[in-house]
C-alpha cells in the first residue's frame, strides 16, 4: 500500500453550510462516496449532503435511481414504523412515498395501538421521478454512473474507490449500499445468468476486494413475481381492495396526497394451480439445489409455499397496480423462479389471470452479503475505518430496512467527520435501532426483515409517536427543517393541552351526563370523575367527549385523527405503557455499563471458551449488547460484571501529586 | 508457549473426616497434565490416561515421595460433569493423605475450588440449567430418601423439561398473536378468544399442580412438623422421650415441667419428622410461660400433625379450656362453644388424640369419649410402659402421607425460589385472562405473554430469547 492517497488525514470538523459553487467544482476528495443509489444509498446521500458533506453518489444505472425492484409498495407492519421514524428524523422516504402514493391504508386498526401500520401502494415511475428530482436538486451531492471494482485503503482506513474505468475517486469515507448486485446471479427455471437485477449488470469484482480487506461474505437469495400486462388481466372477476378514505399520508409534515387513488384486486390460486406448480418442481432451481443462497422464510416463493404447506388448498394473490397509468401489474403472492412456461401455465389457472400476458418473468436472485457482526453499531466495518455498509449488503431485505440503515450510516458518518457523538438511539427508542442492534449483535443467516415481535419494547415504538421519539433528535442533528419543526412543536402543544384538559375537567353524573351516557351506550358513573377516567372506557372516544364538553373542545384547535389516536393511546393504555417504560428503563441500566475497547475477554474468569469466542467476534460496546448475543447467558454476564468491577479498582498505586509549578 | 486462560481448580470432594476412601477432584484445562505428572502407574508403559478407566498407581509428592496408593480416573471435557477436563484421584480416606495430595496439586499453580465452584462451572459451560445446579445442592442436603429422590429427579432435568414445555405452549400462543399482528393480509385463522382463554387456563392448571407438589413435598424435603399438645402433665414429655427412644425432656410428676418447647428429629418409616413438645397450661402461668404458650399456638397452626395428649385416667373437660391461659370468665351468647373452639384449634384432619396412661384404669366417664364424639381418631397408649407406641407411629405416618403421598420418580417439585417464580407467573396469567376477557388488543396481550415467559426463563436461568418467529415459520404458511 504505497499509493499516495490524499485522504488519510484525521477528519476535521466542518460546519454545515451552503456552497453555491459546489456543482461547478467536483472536489479532489469527497467527504463521502455512496456506492449504490437504491433506497439505502439515496437516503444516505441526501442526509449527508444536507448536513454539509460533499457527497458523491455512484450507480450502475442512473435511470434506476430510487427503483422499487420488487413490489410497488412501501410500509406495512414494522416497516411502516421505520418509514415514520426516518420521516421523524428529517429523512426522505416518507415524503417520497406520499408524493408517489396511489393507495394508502392503515393496517391492524383493531389489533392494538402499537401495531397499527401504514402501507402505501406506489406509482413506480412517479417514485423514481421524485427521488431523482430531489437527489439531482441537492447541493453538495454529485451523481455519476460508474461501477465500483474495488476500494482504496491505507493504514487500516478506506480512502476511496476504484471504478471499472480505472479511475480512482478519493473520499474520507465510503458507504456501500450495493443491494443485490454483488456477484448477482439470476435464475429462471434451470437457466441462470449474471445480473444485479433483471436488466442490469452485477457488480462482479467488488466482492473479491471486500474479501481482500478481510470481510467474510455469505450468499442470500430473494425472488420476485412475473409482471403482467395490465390490459390482459380481468380485474372485474376479482374482489377490489380500495384504500382508506381519506388517505392518511406517511409524513408528519406531508404536503398531502396528490396522485389519484387506485384499488388493488384479490384473487386466489387453486388445486389446479398447485398441480401445475408441482409438475414444474423438477425444473425449479430451488428444489434441484441449483440455488445455494438462503432465502427468507417469511417471503417464500409460491412453489415453496405449496411444497411446505400441502394442506392449504388456496393462496391469496393481490394484483397490485404498478402506477396510475402503468401498463403492468404486480401479482403479489406469486414470487417464483419456475421455468417461464410453468409460470405461464400457472397464471392460466387463476381466476382473472387466465389470459394474463407475462411482460417480465418472475425470477430468483442470489447475491453476496457481508455477515453483519463484522460491523460496529455505527455500521462502520471493524476491518477498515471510514468504510460503512447499509442495506441488503448487511443481510436485510426490504426497502424500508435499507433506507433506515442508509440514514443511520449517514448520520454516523457525519458525526465521525464532525467529531460529534455517534448516532446510536436505543432499542426502546426506534425500530431502526432494533434493526441495527440485531444485525451487529446477532448477525443473520437469512434475509432479515423487521417484525414488531423483534422489538421487546414495542408498545413504546408506535407509528403515532415516532415524531415524539425522534424529531427533537433530528432537529438537533440539523436534518429537521423549520417548517417540519413548527408542525411538530404545534402538535406537541396540542397534545399537552388536550391531555391536561382531560385530567382537570371533572364531570358529575347529572342529567346532562345521563343523556350523554345513554347516547353513547355506556354506564352512568356513580360519582364525579375526570374526563381522563371517562375516556379509559373502551367504548368512548376523544371526539365523543370533545363534542359534548365544549371546555375540552376549546383546549385545542387540533383534533386531527393522528392526534386523537395518540391521546387515546396515552390515556387508555397508560398502565401498560408505564409498565413497559419501567422494563425499558431497567434494561437500559445494562446499556449504561460500557465494556472498554481494551477489554480482553480471555482475562474474564468463569467464561466458557464458546462464550469467549462469541464475545470476541461481536465485541459488544456494553453489557446490554453483550446479553443479546445468542448463547450469552445471564451467568456469563455476571462474570463480565465482576471482571469490570475488578478493573474499576486500579491495581497500580494512586497517581502522584501533580508536579509543583516550575520555579522560574 | 500458549497461555492458560481459564484456571484449573481442585478440592477434596468427599466429606471431611476419616473414611475408607477419599476423593480429590480436579477440573480445568490443566487437570490432566498436572495429575499425570504426579502419578506413577503400577502398569509400566502407561503414557496417557485412558478416558473413563481407573488407573492404579502411586501419587507422588515433592521429591518423588509416595503419598498414597491411588486410583485415578480421567473424564475429558466437554462430556464431563463440569464440561471441562476432570480428573479424580481416589485415595485412602485420611485427612492427612487428602491434604498432602491436594497441596501438591495446588503447588503446581492449580487454584483451590470455592464452594460450589464445580457445579458453577457445569452451569456456566451449559452442562446443566439453574434448576439442575440447585438440585446438586439439594441432593447433598437431602435428609431423607424421598428428598434425595426429588432432587435426583430435578437433576435429571425434569424441572427444566417441564418449564420448557410451558414456555413452548406460551410461545405457540404468542406466535398466533404475532402472526395476526405482523401478517395482517394473510388469510389465516386467528385464535378465537375462547380457545386463547382455554389455553391460558391449561397452563395455569399445570402450574398449580406443580405448586401443590411444592406444598406436599415440603414434608419430604424439610421434614414434617408434628406438635405434641395437651393439658399440663398429660404426659407429652414422656411420649416425646418414648418416640425418641431416649430421655430428652425432663419428666417429673409435678405439672408444668416443660415451660417453653423442645424440638427433636425422628424418622418414621423413612419420613423425617420434627417432633415438638410444647408447654402445657396452668391458670397461674407466669410471663415466660405465657410467651411459650403463644409460641405453642403458632406451632399448632403450622403443624402438619398434632398429637393431642389426654390423660385418660383423670376426669377432665375438653383440652381447649385448659390450653387457654386466661379463659374468659363470662361467655357471651353466640360465642363459640368449647367444642367449636377445639375443632378450630385442632382440625380433625391433622389431629390424633392420644389417650395416655392406658396402664391405669380409665376415668369414668372416659375423657377421650368426648373427643371421639367430635370425630377425632383416638390412639390408646401408655407412655410409661410403651404399650401402643407402634400403633401411634403407624398412625402418624399414615396421617402425614395421606396429605402428602410419597414422591414418585417423575414428580416435578419446585424449591422455594422456583415456587415463588411460579406464583408470579400464575398471577400474571390470571391478569392475562382478565385482559383477554375484556377484549384488550393483541399487542398488549402479547406483552403479558412475554412477561410470563420471562418469569419462567428465570427459573431455568435461560436468557429470554424470542424464538417465536421460528415457531411462526414452522407452523404457518405465510408469504405476502
Amino acid at each position: 500500500m504505497s499509493q499516495s492517497a490524499p485522504a488519510d488525514d484525521p477528519p476535521s470538523p466542518r460546519p454545515p453550510g451552503r456552497d453555491p459553487d459546489c456543482k461547478a467544482r467536483e472536489p479532489e476528495c469527497f467527504d463521502l462516496i455512496v456506492v449504490g443509489a437504491g433506497h439505502a444509498g439515496c437516503e444516505a446521500a441526501m442526509a449527508a449532503a444536507r448536513l454539509g458533506l460533499t457527497t458523491l453518489l455512484l450507480t450502475i444505472n442512473i435511470d434506476r435511481i430510487g427503483h422499487l425492484s420488487c413490489n410497488p409498495a412501501i410500509g406495512g407492519l414494522a416497516k411502516g414504523h421505520m418509514v415514520k421514524e426516518i420521516d421523524a428524523l428529517g429523512g426522505c422516504m416518507g415524503v417520497w412515498a406520499d408524493q408517489a402514493g396511489i393507495q394508502f391504508r392503515i393496517l391492524n386498526t383493531r389489533k392494538g395501538p402499537a401495531v397499527r401500520a401504514t402501507r402505501v401502494q406506489i406509482d413506480r415511475d412517479a417514485y423514481m421521478r421524485v427521488v431523482q428530482q430531489d437527489v439531482f436538486g441537492q447541493d453538495r451531492l454529485w451523481i455519476r454512473q460508474e461501477m465500483v471494482d474495488g476500494l482504496l485503503d491505507r493504514d487500516g482506513r478506506v480512502t476511496g474507490v476504484r471504478t471499472r474505468l480505472g479511475e480512482e475517486l478519493h473520499a474520507r469515507t465510503v458507504l456501500l449500499t450495493t443491494g443485490t448486485f454483488l456477484r448477482g446471479l439470476i435464475h429462471v427455471g434451470l437457466n441462470h445468468f449474471r445480473g444485479g437485477r433483471l436488466g442490469d449488470p452485477p457488480a462482479a469484482c467488488l466482492s473479491t476486494d471486500l474479501e481482500r480487506i478481510g470481510l467474510e461474505l455469505g450468499r442470500l437469495k430473494t425472488g420476485t413475481v412475473p409482471r403482467l400486462r395490465r390490459d390482459s388481466v380481468a380485474t372485474q372477476a376479482m374482489a377490489p381492495q380500495p384504500g382508506d378514505a381519506p388517505p392518511r399520508p406517511f409524513s408528519f409534515h406531508s404536503p398531502g396526497v396528490n396522485l389519484p387513488q387506485v384499488p388493488c384486486h384479490l384473487t386466489y390460486t387453486n388445486a389446479t394451480t398447485h398441480a401445475v406448480i408441482r409438475s414444474g418442481l423438477d425444473r425449479s432451481p430451488l428444489y434441484t439445489g441449483v440455488i445455494q443462497g438462503t432465502g427468507a422464510r417469511y417471503c417464500p416463493s409460491i412453489e415453496d409455499k405449496i411444497a411446505r404447506f400441502p394442506d392449504k388448498d388456496r393462496h391469496q394473490v393481490f394484483v397490485e397496480p404498478e402506477g396510475v397509468d402503468h401498463p403492468e401489474v404486480y401479482p403479489n403472492g406469486l414470487p417464483t423462479s419456475l421455468p417461464l412456461e410453468i409460470q405461464r401455465a400457472m397464471l392460466g389457472t387463476i381466476p382473472g389471470l387466465e389470459q394474463a400476458q407475462i411482460v417480465r418473468p418472475g425470477y430468483a436472485i442470489e447475491y453476496d452479503f457481508v455477515f453483519p457482526e463484522q460491523l460496529l453499531p455505527t455500521l462502520e466495518t471493524k476491518v477498515r475505518r471510514g468504510l460503512y455498509l447499509a442495506g441488503q449488503i448487511n443481510g436485510t431485505s426490504g426497502y424500508e430496512e435499507a433506507a433506515a440503515q442508509g440514514l443511520w450510516a449517514a448520520l454516523n458518518i457525519v458525526a465521525a467527520l464532525h467529531g460529534t457523538d455517534p448516532f446510536l438511539p436505543g432499542r426502546n427508542q426506534a425500530y431502526m435501532a432494533v434493526l441495527v442492534d440485531d444485525l451487529v449483535t446477532k448477525g443473520t443467516r437469512e434475509p432479515y426483515r423487521m417484525f414488531t415481535s423483534r422489538a421487546e419494547h414495542r408498545l413504546l415504538l408506535r407509528e403515532g409517536n415516532a415524531d415524539q421519539r425522534l424529531t427533537p433528535l433530528g432537529r438537533s442533528l440539523g436534518l429537521v427543517r423549520d417548517d417540519h419543526w413548527g408542525i411538530f412543536t404545534r402538535k406537541q402543544d396540542a397534545l399537552r393541552d388536550i391531555l391536561e384538559g382531560l385530567a382537570v375537567i371533572m364531570v358529575r353524573p347529572d342529567a346532562a351526563m345521563r343523556d350523554f351516557c345513554a347516547t353513547k351506550g355506556t354506564a352512568l358513573p356513580g360519582k364525579a370523575l375526570s374526563l381522563e377516567e371517562l375516556l379509559r372506557r373502551p367504548e368512548l372516544h376523544l371526539t365523543d367527549l370533545a363534542g359534548f364538553w365544549p371546555e375540552l373542545a376549546t383546549m385545542s384547535d387540533n383534533f386531527s385523527a393522528e392526534l386523537t389516536e395518540e391521546v387515546e393511546n396515552r390515556v387508555k393504555y397508560a398502565g401498560y405503557l408505564c409498565r413497559q417504560e419501567e422494563l425499558a428503563n431497567r434494561d437500559q441500566s445494562l446499556e449504561q455499563i460500557t465494556l472498554p475497547e481494551s477489554l480482553d475477554f480471555e482475562q474474564v474468569a468463569g467464561l466458557s471458551s464458546e462464550v469467549r469466542e462469541k464475545l470476541h467476534r461481536v465485541r459488544p460496546l456494553n453489557l446490554g449488547q453483550a446479553g443479546r448475543i445468542s448463547g450469552i447467558t445471564p451467568a456469563a454476564l455476571g462474570c463480565l460484571r465482576i471482571h469490570l468491577r475488578k478493573l474499576e479498582k486500579p491495581p497500580s498505586p494512586p497517581l502522584p501529586n501533580p508536579p509543583p509549578p516550575p520555579a522560574s | 508457549m500458549t497461555q492458560e486462560y481459564s484456571s484449573t481448580i481442585a478440592a477434596v470432594a468427599t466429606a471431611p473426616g476419616h473414611g475408607a476412601v477419599g476423593i480429590i477432584r480436579v477440573s480445568g484445562s490443566r487437570a490432566n497434565p498436572v495429575v499425570r505428572s504426579c502419578f506413577a502407574p503400577s502398569r509400566p508403559g502407561l503414557q496417557e490416561f485412558c478416558p473413563y478407566r481407573m488407573h492404579h498407581g502411586h501419587f507422588l509428592g515433592p521429591g518423588q515421595r509416595i503419598l498414597d496408593e491411588v486410583l485415578v480416573v480421567f473424564m475429558p471435557g466437554p462430556g464431563s460433569f463440569t464440561g471441562e477436563d476432570v480428573v479424580e484421584i481416589h485415595c485412602h480416606g485420611s485427612p492427612v493423605v487428602l491434604r498432602d495430595i491436594l497441596e501438591s496439586i495446588l503447588a503446581q499453580g492449580v487454584d483451590p475450588a470455592g464452594p460450589g465452584e464445580f457445579t458453577q462451572r457445569a452451569f456456566l459451560n451449559g452442562r446443566m440449567d439453574l434448576t439442575q445446579a440447585e438440585a446438586v445442592a439439594e441432593i447433598i442436603a437431602a435428609t431423607s430418601p424421598a428428598a434425595s429422590l426429588l432432587a435426583q429427579t430435578k437433576l435429571s432435568g425434569a424441572m427444566r423439561t417441564w418449564v420448557k414445555s410451558l414456555r413452548t405452549a406460551l410461545e405457540e400462543l404468542r406466535a398466533h398473536l404475532c402472526l395476526a399482528v405482523d401478517f395482517p393480509e394473510e388469510d389465516i385463522e386467528c385464535l378465537a378468544p375462547e380457545d386463547f382463554l382455554a389455553a391460558v387456563e391449561g397452563i395455569q392448571v399445570q402450574i398449580r399442580a406443580v405448586q401443590e407438589n411444592f406444598r406436599r413435598n415440603r414434608i419430604w424435603n424439610d421434614g414434617a412438623l408434628c406438635v405434641l399438645s395437651g393439658a399440663v402433665n398429660a404426659g407429652k414429655s414422656s411420649l416425646l422421650n418414648l418416640l425418641l427412644g431416649r430421655e430428652r425432656a425432663i419428666v417429673s410428676p409435678a405439672p408444668g415441667t416443660t415451660r417453653d418447647y423442645l424440638e427433636e428429629r425422628v424418622f418414621l418409616q423413612g419420613l423425617g419428622v420434627r417432633l415438638v413438645d410444647t408447654a402445657g397450661v396452668r391458670h397461674d402461668a407466669d410471663d415466660v410461660e405465657r410467651a411459650g404458650l403463644s409460641l405453642a399456638r403458632q406451632l399448632q397452626d403450622e403443624a402438619d400433625a398434632i398429637l393431642l395428649v389426654v390423660d385418660n385416667a383423670a376426669p377432665a373437660a375438653l383440652a381447649v379450656s385448659l390450653d387457654t391461659p386466661s379463659p374468659s370468665p363470662t361467655s357471651s351468647p353466640g360465642a363459640p362453644t368449647q367444642a367449636e373452639q377445639l375443632l378450630e384449634r385442632f382440625p380433625v384432619a391433622k389431629t390424633l388424640v392420644v389417650a395416655n396412661k392406658a396402664d391405669l384404669p380409665a376415668a369414668d366417664p372416659e375423657p377421650v369419649a368426648a373427643y371421639s364424639g367430635l370425630g377425632y381418631p383416638v390412639i390408646r397408649i401408655s407412655a410409661k410402659t410403651g404399650h401402643g407406641v407402634d400403633g401411634l407411629q403407624r398412625a402418624v405416618h399414615a396421617l402425614l402421607t395421606r396429605q402428602a403421598p410419597e414422591p414418585r420418580p417423575d414428580t416435578v417439585s419446585p424449591n422455594l425460589r422456583q415456587s415463588r417464580d411460579l406464583e408470579r407467573a400464575d398471577q400474571e396469567l390470571t391478569a392475562l385472562r382478565a385482559d383477554i376477557f375484556s377484549g384488550l388488543p393483541y399487542d398488549l396481550l402479547g406483552v403479558r405473554l412475554e412477561a410470563v415467559s420471562a418469569i419462567l426463563a428465570e427459573i431455568t436461568g435461560e436468557i429470554t430469547s424470542t424464538d417465536v418467529l421460528e415457531s411462526i415459520f414452522s407452523t404457518f404458511c405465510i408469504g405476502k
